[in-house]
C-alpha cells in the first residue's frame, strides 16, 4: 500500500515544488489504480492534473516491480512539460510512432530491457495489425498500467468517435481485472459516461467541473466567407497571445491561413497529412507546427480537429471557430484549450452558410455505402486474399472508399475482414449492417447540430449553456460572455475594404493542376502506355479556376454547368489567372479543349471564347473515338484508366507549338493526363491544361 | 460477448500470445496445469481467483512444486496486456476459446484424456459438432492420388450416412476427408497443429464454417507455425473425438500418422480400421498396423456404424502381447505420477467418474522413440519453408539450433537434394519432400 503523504512526496518532486498539493480527485484516482488495481474514468478539464496521476501511479507501480504504463494517446508525442515532470520523477517514457520506425527495433530491446518506464502509442498504432504484431505483442505481457488519452472517443455517442478507439474498446474488454487501466477525457457528458461504462463494465467514475473562468465567449453569425475573412483580419491582431483558428475541413485551413498571410498575420494551416517539402513527413511538419504554437512564434495556427487532441499550451489566449463544429461537447473541447493558466483568453464561435452543407456531408458519409460494403465482402468471399490493389481491380470503388469499408469492418469484433499480411481476407463471420445503429448515430447527431444552432443564437449565458449541455454538476452565469456584459467581446465589425479583399483573394483561389505520370498497370492496351508515362508525353502544371461549388468561381461554374452555357465573366477570370497570376512560359500559341458526346457545344463554345479573348487560333484538334463510360462513374486508379484507353484521337496537322488545354471540370485528372499525351505523340509543343473547376475530394 | 474471468486466467496460465523472448518464463505445460488445478482445488481456491485476490500467490511458495514456482505463475498472470491483444485479434478473425469448464467441451476428451484432455481449445465454428459422432480419417500428406480418391469418397460416405469426419486440416488425406465430407452437405471436425487462424480463414473452408457445418479446432497459438512436436501432440484429440478410426496409408514406423494410430492401438481409445492398400509395395505401414492390433478395413463398407461396433481393442501389453514379432516401444512417461483426480470444482462430477488409472499414468507429449533429429529437422524444415524460404539466420531462430548443427544437416540435404538453395539473399526451402509429417 502507498499512501497518500508518499504519492504527494513524488507529487512534489514532479512539480519541483515543496508546496504543492494534490488537486481534489488526484489521490483518490492514483489510490484506485496502484492500491486496488482499479479500472477507471477520469472526466476533469484540461490542465487538471491527468498527468500528474499517470506518472506518480507509474512511479509507484516501477517501484513495486510492475512493468511500464502503456498511454494510448492522440498526441504525437508528451508536451514538453509532462516531461519534465516524468523525468523529475525519474521516469524513462518514450513515444513509438510513424515517425522513429528506424528506431523500432531499439525501443522494443530497451523495453524487453526494462529500462522504459511509459510507452506513448496513438490509437492508429494500436489498429494497426502489423504494429501490433512485431513491435506491441512481444511487450505488451510486461505492461503494467494502461491509460487511454481523451477516452470519449471510446463512446459510440462520443462527438467523435473514432474507429481506432473501437478496436481499443475491444482490447479493454478483453482486459484481465488485474490490469490497472485510467481513461481520461476533459469532455464527456452523461450520456457519454454512460456509453463508456456500459462498453467497459466494471470501471469507476470521477468527474471535476469543467467551467474556465477567464474565458470570455461570444458568438457571431457572418454567412459569406468573405465577411468571416476580413473580420478575422481585422480583429486576430487585437486578440490576446496567440491562439487556434479552427477550421472544418483541410482546404479551407490551407485558405484561410494563407489570406492571414496575405494580410500580414504570421498562421499556418495544420492537418492531417498536411506536409512541407523541409520535413520528411507530415507528423514531423506537424510537430513542428506545434511547437511553434507553444513557442508563441505563430499569431495563429489555422487548424482542423487535427489539432486538439491532447494539446496542452496553458497560456493559449484564443480559440476562434471560422466554422461551426458538429456539437457542443466537440465545442467545448476546441475551445476549452483557451486560458488555462492565463487571466484573459478569448472564444469566439462564427458561423456560415455552408456549416449546415459541410456538417451533413460529415453527417452522410460517416458511414459507408451498404453497396460498397457487400461488394467488398463479395470480392474477398470468392478469393483466398486480396492486395489493395487486387481489390481496386475486382470492385469499382475509389481507394479511398475501400479503405473506410475495410476500417470500419475491421474495428468490428468479430469481424468479416481481416488483414494477413499485406492481404485482406475474408473470415467465416456473418456480416449484417446494423441499420438500427447508423440510423440512431445519425439523428443523434443531427440532434448535436441542433444544440450548436441553439447555442449560436442562445440568450443565456454562453458558459452556463455549454455547462448544462455537458452535464457540469454546477453551471453559472460567468459574467464575462458577450451575453452577460451585453456587449461583444470583440467588436463584430470590419472594413468593407478588407471584405472587398477577401472576396478577391476568394476569387483568385486557383489551384495547379497536375497530371497523372505512373499508368494503372495494364489499362491502356490500345495507347500501348505502360509504367510512367515518358517525360515528352507529359503535360506541364496547369491551373485549376475553382473548387466546384465554392465561395469563389465555383458556384458560377456549378450554376453555368447546370444551364449549359459559360458566362462571359469566366473567360474575363481565366483569362485574367492566365495573363496575370499564371503566365506559363513558354506561352501557349493555340487554343484546343476536352470533347464530350453528351455536351457536345459546352467547353468547345467556352475554350473558343476564351481563345478569342487571348487573342489565340482555337483548332478543335481532339476528338471521341468512341463512346465510353462517363468518366466521373469510374472510382479507382485502374478504371480511370481503362474507361480512357482508345477514347480520343488526335487530328493530322495540328499546330507545333506550345497549346493550352481547356476543360470544365476535374477530378482525377486523367482525362487531361491522356488527352495531353496524345497531343504531344500528335506534334504539338508543351501541353498547358487548364480547367473552371475541380471536384476532387483528394486532399 | 464477454471472455469469462476463468477463461482469461485459464489463457494468462497456459496459452502463447507470442513468440516468447529469451529468458521469459513459459506458460504451464497440461500437465502443470493439471498440478495447479489440483492444488488450487484442494486448497478451496479457484484459477480467476488468482487474478482477484490481493496476495492471491503468497501461499504458493509453501507447496514447493519444482517447476511451478510463485514467480512464474506471477509473470504469468501478468500478461493481461499480451491477452488482450492477442484475443481482440483472435477473437475478430472469429475465433473462440474453449476451457474445461464451458459446457460444450467435448466429453469424449474429458473421459478418455482425464487430466491430460487440453486446459483450451482455440477453435472456429459450430461448437456443437464436437459433442458428435465422428469417424476419424488419417493418412498422409502427400498421399498417392488413389488413396486420395478413396479418402474423398469415405468421407462422403460419413456425410451421407451422419458421421463427422475427424481429421487434422492438412493437406492430402485430412483435406480430402473432410472436404470430402463437407462437399456433400456433411459435417467435419479439423483438429489442426498450426496456422489454425489461418485456415480458418480459407476459401476452401469459408463456406462450411459458416454454414455451421464444420469445427477447427487447435490447442496451440492459433498463429504457431509448423512444429512436428505439436503435429504429434494434436494426434489424439483427432482419435479421442471420434467413434472409429480409419487409416488410409501409414509408413511404417515412423511419421504422425504411424506414431498416431500406434497410440491408439496402445490407449485403447477407438476401433483403428486399416485401408488394405490396393498396391502391395505402397503403405507398408498399413499392414504393420494390422499387425499391430489394427484390422483390415472392408473393401465394401455400407454402414459405417458397424466400424463402431467392434468389441474395443484392449490396451496394448495385455493377452495380445504374444502378437507382436517386435514389441513396440513402450511410451516413455516423462512426467511424475499424476494425481487421478485433477479437476477444477466446476468440472468436477463429469470428470471425477472418467478418468481411469490407465489415462492418468502416461506422458502427454510423448514419442514413441527417440526419432532420428536429422529426420526431424527436415520434417520441421519443410513446414517452415512451406510457404516461403528462409535465410540461415531465421532457420536458426527458428529451429533453435546453433549455426554449426544447422549448415551441418543443411549440407547434407542440399547434398540429398532435399532441400533448395535460392540466392540473393541465401534462402533455403524444402524441395518436393517426402517426409510424412503426422
Amino acid at each position: 500500500m502507498t499512501d497518500r503523504s508518499k504519492a504527494e512526496g513524488l507529487l512534489q518532486r514532479a512539480l519541483n515544488s515543496p508546496e504543492a498539493r494534490f488537486r481534489e480527485g488526484q489521490w483518490e484516482a492514483i489510490d484506485a489504480l496502484v492500491n486496488q488495481r482499479r479500472k477507471l474514468l477520469v472526466v476533469e478539464r484540461t490542465g487538471w492534473g491527468k498527468s500528474s496521476v499517470y506518472f506518480i501511479a507509474t512511479r509507484i507501480l516501477r517501484d513495486q516491480g510492475r512493468g511500464p504504463t502503456l498511454i494510448v494517446s492522440p498526441l504525437l508525442a508528451l508536451m514538453r512539460n509532462q516531461i519534465i515532470a516524468a523525468e523529475r520523477l525519474g521516469i524513462r517514457a518514450l513515444s513509438i510512432n510513424s515517425t522513429n520506425r528506424d528506431d523500432w527495433p531499439r525501443l522494443n530491446q530497451e523495453i524487453l530491457a526494462d529500462q522504459v518506464d511509459a510507452l506513448l502509442i496513438s490509437p492508429e498504432r494500436l489498429a494497426n495489425d502489423d504494429f501490433v504484431q512485431n513491435v506491441l505483442l512481444p511487450v505488451a505481457n510486461r505492461i503494467g498500467m494502461l491509460v487511454v488519452d481523451e477516452a470519449h472517443c471510446i463512446s459510440d455517442w462520443g462527438h467523435d468517435f473514432r474507429p481506432d478507439y473501437q478496436r481499443l474498446v475491444n482490447v479493454l474488454k478483453r482486459l484481465p481485472a488485474n490490469l490497472p487501466v485510467l481513461g481520461t477525457t476533459a469532455t464527456a457528458n452523461n450520456r457519454v459516461v454512460d456509453d463508456v461504462l456500459g462498453q467497459l463494465g466494471d470501471i469507476g467514475v470521477q468527474r471535476g467541473p469543467l467551467a474556465r473562468e477567464t474565458l470570455a465567449l461570444q458568438t457571431l453569425r457572418l454567412p459569406d466567407q468573405s465577411a468571416r475573412l476580413a473580420w478575422l483580419a481585422e480583429h486576430l491582431p487585437e486578440l490576446p497571445g496567440t491562439g487556434i483558428v479552427y477550421t472544418l475541413t483541410k482546404r479551407d485551413a490551407e485558405q484561410v491561413a494563407e489570406w492571414l498571410r496575405h494580410k500580414g498575420i504570421v498562421a499556418q494551416a495544420y492537418y492531417s497529412g498536411v506536409e512541407h517539402p523541409d520535413f520528411p513527413d507530415s507528423n514531423a511538419y506537424r510537430e513542428f507546427l506545434e511547437d511553434q504554437l507553444l513557442g508563441n512564434q505563430l499569431k495563429a495556427l489555422v487548424a482542423t480537429t487535427a489539432l486538439g487532441m491532447g494539446y496542452d499550451k496553458p497560456d493559449l489566449g484564443f480559440v476562434v471557430h471560422y466554422q461551426a463544429p458538429g456539437s457542443i461537447v466537440s465545442y467545448y473541447q476546441q475551445v476549452g484549450r483557451a486560458g488555462r493558466a492565463i487571466d484573459h483568453a478569448v472564444g469566439v464561435l462564427l458561423s456560415g452558410r455552408e456549416d449546415d452543407d459541410i456538417q451533413e456531408y460529415f453527417r452522410t458519409s460517416a458511414f459507408p455505402d451498404e453497396s460498397h460494403v457487400h461488394a467488398i465482402l463479395r470480392a474477398l468471399g470468392e478469393s483466398d486474399g486480396l492486395a489493395m490493389r487486387d481489390l481496386e481491380e475486382a470492385v469499382n470503388l475509389r481507394q479511398g472508399q475501400i479503405e473506410k469499408v475495410l476500417k470500419l469492418l475491421s474495428v468490428e469484433n468479430p469481424s468479416p475482414v481481416f488483414k494477413q499480411g499485406s492481404k485482406w481476407v475474408r473470415t467465416p463471420v456473418t456480416y449484417r449492417i446494423d441499420h438500427a445503429r447508423v440510423a440512431r448515430l445519425t439523428a443523434q447527431r443531427e440532434l448535436e447540430w441542433e444544440e450548436v444552432q441553439t447555442y449560436l443564437d442562445t440568450r443565456q449565458c454562453l458558459m452556463e449553456y455549454l455547462g448544462h449541455s455537458l452535464d457540469d454538476p454546477d453551471p453559472r452565469g460567468c459574467g464575462r460572455c458577450s451575453v452577460c456584459r451585453g456587449s461583444p467581446v470583440v467588436n463584430e465589425s470590419f472594413t468593407r475594404e478588407l471584405a472587398a479583399g477577401a472576396a478577391r483573394f476568394l476569387r483568385h483561389a486557383e489551384q495547379p493542376l497536375e497530371c497523372k505520370r505512373q499508368v494503372a498497370k495494364g489499362a491502356f492496351s490500345r495507347y500501348g502506355w505502360r509504367g510512367n508515362l515518358a517525360a515528352g508525353l507529359r503535360s506541364e502544371t496547369g491551373r485549376i479556376l475553382s473548387r466546384w461549388g465554392d465561395a469563389g468561381w465555383g458556384r458560377v461554374v456549378a450554376e453555368d454547368k447546370h444551364a449549359g452555357r459559360f458566362r462571359d465573366e469566366l473567360v474575363s477570370a481565366a483569362a485574367e489567372m492566365l495573363r496575370e497570376r499564371w503566365r506559363p512560359e513558354p506561352c501557349p500559341e493555340w487554343v484546343t479543349c476536352i470533347p464530350s458526346l453528351r455536351h457536345p457545344s459546352l467547353v468547345p463554345d467556352f475554350a473558343e471564347r476564351l481563345a478569342g479573348r487571348l487573342g489565340l487560333p482555337y483548332v478543335p484538334a481532339i476528338q471521341k473515338a468512341q463512346d465510353n463510360e462517363p468518366q466521373e462513374m469510374q472510382q479507382n486508379r485502374f478504371h480511370q484508366c481503362r474507361n480512357l484507353d482508345g477514347a480520343f484521337s488526335v487530328m493530322p496537322g495540328i499546330p507545333s507549338g506550345p497549346v493550352l488545354l481547356v476543360d470544365d471540370i476535374v477530378d482525377s485528372g486523367w482525362t487531361m493526363t491522356v488527352a495531353a499525351a496524345l497531343l504531344r505523340e500528335a506534334g504539338a509543343g508543351l501541353v498547358w491544361p487548364m480547367a473552371l473547376a475541380t471536384t476532387s475530394t483528394g486532399n | 460477448m464477454n471472455i469469462s474471468t476463468q477463461a482469461q486466467a485459464v489463457l494468462l496460465l497456459n496459452a502463447w500470445f507470442s513468440k516468447p523472448e529469451k529468458g521469459e518464463p513459459k506458460p504451464l505445460t497440461p500437465a502443470e496445469w493439471g498440478r495447479l488445478a489440483l492444488w488450487l482445488r484442494d486448497n478451496k481456491r479457484s484459477p480467476e481467483g488468482l487474478l482477484a485476490e490481493q496476495d492471491a500467490l503468497a501461499d504458493l511458495d509453501r507447496w514447493q512444486d519444482r517447476s511451478i514456482t510463485a514467480e512464474r505463475v506471477a509473470w504469468l498472470l501478468g500478461r493481461s496486456g499480451g491477452l488482450g491483444l492477442a484475443l481482440e485479434r483472435w477473437e475478430r478473425a472469429g475465433l473462440w476459446v474453449m476451457i474445461r469448464s464451458d459446457a460444450d467441451y467435448p466429453p469424449r476428451l474429458k473421459k478418455r484424456l482425464g487430466v491430460q484432455a487440453p486446459p483450451l481449445f482455440f477453435g472456429c465454428g459450430s461448437r456443437g459438432l464436437l459433442a458428435g459422432s465422428g469417424l476419424a480419417v488419417v493418412g498422409s500428406r502427400d498421399a498417392n492420388p488413389d488413396d486420395l480418391a478413396f479418402t474423398e469418397h469415405l468421407g462422403a460416405i460419413a456425410a451421407q450416412q451422419g458421421f463427422s469426419v475427424v481429421s487434422g486440416g492438412a493437406r492430402g488425406v485430412d483435406e480430402a476427408a473432410m472436404l470430402g465430407a463437407l462437399e456433400r452437405s456433411g459435417t467435419a471436425v479439423g483438429v489442426v497443429a498450426d496456422q489454425l487462424l489461418r485456415a480458418a480463414t480459407s476459401s476452401k473452408y469459408r463456406k462450411a464454417l459458416m454454414a455451421g457445418n464444420l469445427v477447427l479446432i487447435s490447442p496451440f497459438n492459433p498463429e504457431a507455425r509448423f512444429e512436428v512436436g505439436n503435429a504429434m501432440a494434436r494426434n489424439k484429440y483427432i482419435y479421442c473425438l471420434s467413434d472409429a478410426a480409419v487409416v488410409v496409408a501409414s509408413s511404417q514406423g515412423k511419421g504422425g500418422t504411424w506414431s498416431g494410430a500406434i497410440e491408439n492401438l496402445k490407449r485403447g481409445w477407438v476401433p483403428l480400421w486399416v485401408r488394405k492398400p490396393a498396391d502391395a509395395r505402397a503403405g507398408s505401414g498399413n499392414a504393420a498396423l494390422v499387425k499391430q492390433g489394427g484390422r483390415w478395413l472392408p473393401p465394401e463398407v455400407t454402414a459405417l456404424g458397424e466400424l463402431l461396433d467392434v468389441d474395443r481393442p484392449k490396451p496394448v501389453g495385455g493377452e495380445q502381447g504374444g502378437l507382436f514379432d517386435n514389441p513396440p516401444n513402450r511410451v516413455k512417461s516423462t512426467e511424475i505420477h499424476e494425481p487421478s483426480n485433477i479437476v477444477l470444482a466446476s468440472d468436477m462430477s463429469e470428470a471425477e467418474s472418467a478418468i481411469t488409472p490407465e489415462s492418468a499414468t502416461s506422458a502427454v507429449h510423448s514419442i514413441d522413440k527417440v526419432p532420428d533429429l536429422y529426420a526431424v529437422f527436415l520434417l520441421n524444415l519443410a513446414g517452415i519453408t512451406r510457404d516461403e524460404p528462409m535465410g540461415p539466420d531465421e532457420l536458426m531462430q527458428h529451429l533453435e539450433i546453433c549455426k554449426t548443427q544447422l549448415n551441418e544437416w543443411l549440407k547434407r540435404a542440399l547434398a540429398e537434394g532435399a532441400v533448395k538453395k535460392l540466392k540473393n539473399p541465401v534462402r533455403y526451402r524444402v524441395v518436393a519432400t517426402k517426409a510424412e509429417t503426422r
